[in-house]
């Protein structure tokens, strides 16, 4: 197991390295320079010298390959840059405001576990009946809404009939719990109904593989209770593919948090990644990537280290 | 700030995040085409021009205020910067205009036709020698900065050294320079109070660039010598009425008043400093939704409504109260490579034809739904941008409409018809030929794009054979087309807003301007364009420039469109006062405006 790891460990740095060269010559090839787009020079007036200082106190003024080992260099000791539009630490910032998503991906796929797992057990539990039924429509329909269209709906009702919207405002979980998880009430939900739709419908047919198994037969046969059944010897089982659906998710969740972050006001990184992405603002761009890229990654090794634990016939070596 | 109309919001917020524009606000001009660009941050309507607006209650209401409470508004975007000096974002220039002060700002008030009058802000007053070569300005006693901050800028008074600093500052980082480097010989500061401008020329109008909420902002001698980190929250200090108090990116930005300000009024409890409001909150909302949802369940004081949207939002918010006024000022036009001699567009009759082919009445009235609208109640106003000064919000002192009779012949160009427009194209002995029309769709959306193309039948109805391009904006429109002028023979766009008359005259239609797409080289035009700019009365000097238009219109070097020319409705809470009484433009409503604003309520 330990080697399995190490190994795992050691892969991902090749990975990560070269998804730095990719994230670095993408940002350095898209159009429009940077500086330029700092400066908002008017049509028709430019001012070299400015521009020249700006570039120069940006290190892009050196080769590609010089300015791609001075980042690589930067980051191996913890210095992520500092946006070249407001002049703020990347680090500064995103400490602020990692915790904010990662308490918005935490939450939402909390959420969507409690409710995606036990709907889909249940589901599976009571097949072909109008419980199975419903819980199946409403599966297809939080796969097929968008979070974002979900969001405004819940805006444009809530307005509407109830002269109510979410709170305009944030508040840090450690200033007061209660009116954080307020605030967090309304993306966490629509995030983890979109999230939820396919646990449900991988959870259902999991089950329904799982209770047709011997050993559960067996389980029943000798008198174990029907919760005891289900939840300690069919559903363990079952969890192993939705396991690898969330990690599989964490891409969704990052992508998710990034648009219901800007409808609902909540400062993380999803805003702020796309500010930066619009600016060409390469030192955010950049660090955002790696870091929400060795998420991904370290999320997906501890999905297949779950896997042992979930099903013993797993070994790694 | 955003009391224009929704079309402006939208394209020119996207065009403002890419070019916010050099200049500075004017005499009854142009800083209303910033005032777009501001809105794009804000969600008040402070704003606006010297068009008509509609209001529910446009009264002065100061006498009756109260003080205290806060504002609390939209903003689409989180500054990307908070010095307006070293970024020239819209969203760094609004933070400038709420802290930093100008030498001059605009007078605001119900009789007052906005930037149509300067008066003193850092400056008490200023002179000008007889050929308008030499502005020297005095400076305010007892301006004082904000009480934060280092004991070195902590409350003191404002020296003619922090504005020496400041113009240094600005012209060392800023690209909005371009108009003050090319008018600005030096700047002197003979004693503490006093600051003097030589210029290189004569330029009559340099008092509408002092007053101007889009150039530099004076800062302390330290904020702008490094000494103060002016990017931070800490280090932006500024004499202007509201404090930075705070900012939680992505979240929101908080002001409060300036107790030492020197503006001051009578209000219910007596005579008080200015600002009325406590303070006032911009919550970072760009999508729209969210500030209809927000506005409707009362958790923002202003929003700006689209236009289709007015009569629902009305409906379910029957309280609010309506500002209605015209978009911002912005030229969409058809531009010429008039020094390509195989360019047959170099006949102007085939100019003229190509304006009479455009329908605008029909387009305002099909894009801008205004019957629609005014049989729901709603009167929105519309007008015709004319060939080289769009009509618009803030600009109507200076705008010829090309509807009116003051245009003289060169109106009979402007009007519909693809009869007279034939003829002229069979006149100009025009049999066919294909030629290139270069625009872009990447960039101001699709309503831009659609009412782009809504053109194209017209010019199929005269004859016109063309080859459209829709060309990538940042890659190839924007650097190739609008910048360097290459193109073949006819682009079509907005052009980025100036915030002066004088930059539409000189750098869009004098031969040696940076702007100056259709390659206009008219000696006539040039000599008034200079003629203009060295007259020092006001309203000779409108004269001038309403010559100018019908020159530039009877030749029309330039085909302008009516894109987006239609107003829009900014909703306000309905304890909100003075919203609609002290309107400004530009980056200025956080000084000219929102100092009186204040809360009828509990």
């Amino acid at each position: 197991m330990q080697k399995y790891v190490a190994r795992r460990l050691l892969l991902m740095i090749p990975t990560l390295i070269g998804l730095t060269l990719i994230v670095f010559l993408l940002t350095r090839f898209t159009p429009q320079d940077t500086v330029d787009l700092i400066l908002n020079d008017s049509a028709g007036y430019q001012d070299p010298a400015l521009k020249a200082k700006l570039r120069k106190e940006f290190g892009l003024d050196s080769s590609l390959p010089e300015q791609y080992i001075t980042w690589l260099g930067n980051i191996l000791t913890g210095d992520l840059g500092a946006s070249y539009f407001s002049g703020r630490p990347v680090a500064q910032e995103l400490k602020s405001r990692v915790p904010v998503s990662v308490e918005l991906g935490a939450l939402a796929l909390a959420f969507s576990i409690a409710i995606g797992i036990p709907i889909g057990v249940i589901s599976a539990v009571y097949q072909d009946r109008w419980l199975d039924y419903a819980t199946r429509g409403v599966s297809v329909l939080l796969l097929a809404v968008p979070s974002f269209w979900l969001a405004l709906i819940v805006l444009i009702v809530g307005s509407r009939y109830f002269q109510w919207a979410p709170p305009a405002r944030y508040e840090p979980p450690w200033q007061d719990i209660g009116s954080n998880l307020y605030i967090m009430m309304t993306p966490v939900i629509i995030l983890g109904l979109g999230l939820a739709g396919t646990k449900i419908r991988l959870m259902r047919t999991q089950m329904l593989e799982v209770l047709r198994q011997d050993y559960i037969r067996t389980a029943r046969a000798k008198g174990l209770t029907e919760m005891a059944v289900l939840l300690r010897h069919a559903a363990k089982n079952a969890l192993i593919p939705v396991v690898t659906i969330i990690g599989l998710q964490m891409t969704v969740l990052v992508a998710g948090s990034v648009i219901l972050e800007r409808i609902f006001i909540i400062p993380g990184i999803g805003q702020y990644f796309l500010d930066a992405a619009a600016r060409r603002d390469f030192p955010i761009v950049q660090s955002l990537t790696l870091i929400i890229a060795t998420v991904i990654v370290v999320s997906n090794l501890l999905v297949d280290l779950s896997y042992a634990y979930l099903d013993p016939r797993v070994k790694y070596s | 700030m955003s009391e224009n109309g929704y079309w402006s919001r939208v394209m020119l917020s996207r065009l403002s995040r890419r070019r916010a524009i050099a200049g500075a606000a004017t005499v009854g001009a142009g800083a209303a085409a910033l005032s777009v660009i501001g809105c794009g941050g804000g969600g008040d309507g402070g704003g606006g021009g010297g068009g008509q607006a509609t209001t529910d209650k446009p009264q002065d209401t100061t006498a009756q205020a109260k003080a205290g409470g806060v504002y609390r508004i939209i903003q689409t975007a989180d500054p990307v910067n908070l010095d307006p000096n070293r970024s020239t974002s819209f969203t760094a220039q609004e933070v400038g205009a709420r802290v930093y002060s100008r030498l001059l700002k605009f007078q605001t008030g119900p009789d007052i036709t906005p930037l149509s009058k300067t008066t003193g802000d850092a400056a008490e007053s200023f002179e000008v020698n007889a050929d308008a070569t030499q502005w020297t300005f005095k400076l305010r006693k007892g301006m004082k900065f904000h009480p934060k901050g280092p004991a070195s800028v902590n409350g003191r008074d404002l020296t003619a050294e922090d504005v020496k600093a400041s113009y240094d500052y600005f012209l060392e980082r800023n690209g909005n320079k371009a108009i003050l480097v090319d008018i600005v010989d030096k700047m002197e500061t003979p004693d503490n109070s006093t600051v003097v401008f030589k210029l290189k020329k004569q330029y009559a109008p340099f008092q509408e660039l002092m007053a101007s909420s889009a150039l530099f902002w004076i800062m302390s001698k330290q904020g702008a010598t490094g000494e103060l980190d002016t990017q931070k929250v800490e280090g932006v200090i500024g004499t202007g009425p509201w404090i930075l108090d705070s900012q939680t990116p992505s979240v929101e930005i908080n002001f409060k008043r300036h107790p030492n300000w020197y503006e001051k009024a009578r209000i219910s409890t007596g005579e008080v400093s200015l600002p009325i409001l406590d303070g006032h909150t911009h919550v970072n909302m760009p999508d729209y939704a969210q500030q209809q949802a927000q506005f409707i369940a009362g958790n923002i004081m202003a929003f700006a409504v689209r236009n289709p949207d007015l009569a629902d939002v009305t409906r379910q918010k029957a309280d609010a109260q309506k500002l209605g006024v015209p978009p911002g000022w912005l030229l969409s036009m058809f531009y010429f490579k008039l020094d390509n001699p195989n360019n047959p567009f170099r006949d102007e009759r085939l100019r003229r034809a190509l304006s009479m082919a455009i329908d605008r009445d029909g387009i305002i009235e099909v894009f801008g739904e205004v019957s629609k609208l005014k049989s729901q109640g709603f009167d929105i106003p519309t007008g015709w941008n004319n060939a080289c000064v769009p009509w618009g919000d803030g600009g109507m002192f200076w705008w010829l409409d090309p509807k009116g009779k003051d245009i003289g012949a060169a109106g009979q160009w402007y009007k519909y018809s693809v009869e007279e427009a034939k003829k002229l194209v069979s006149a100009a002995g025009y049999t066919g030929q294909t030629f290139t029309i270069n625009t872009t769709n990447t960039i101001y959306g699709t309503t831009f794009d659609n009412q782009t193309e809504a053109h194209l039948p017209m010019l199929s109805a005269v004859g016109f054979k063309y080859d459209f391009k829709s060309e990538d904006y940042t890659s190839k429109y924007f650097p190739e087309v609008y910048t360097k002028f290459n193109y073949e023979h006819v682009a079509y766009g907005y052009n980025t807003p100036f915030a002066t008359v004088g930059e539409y005259m000189y750098r869009l239609v004098h031969s040696k301007g940076d702007q100056n797409k259709s390659r206009v080289n008219d000696p006539e035009i040039d000599a008034l364009v200079l003629k203009q700019e060295v007259e020092t009365d006001q309203n000779k000097r409108q004269a001038i420039i309403h010559d100018i238009q019908r020159k530039v219109s009877d030749k029309m070097y330039y085909v302008p469109t009516v894109v987006g020319r239609w107003g829009s409705f900014t909703l306000f809470a309905p304890y909100v006062r003075n919203f609609g009484s002290f309107r400004t433009a530009a980056y200025g409503t956080s000084v000219e405006s929102y100092p009186r604003y204040w809360l009828d309520r509990a």
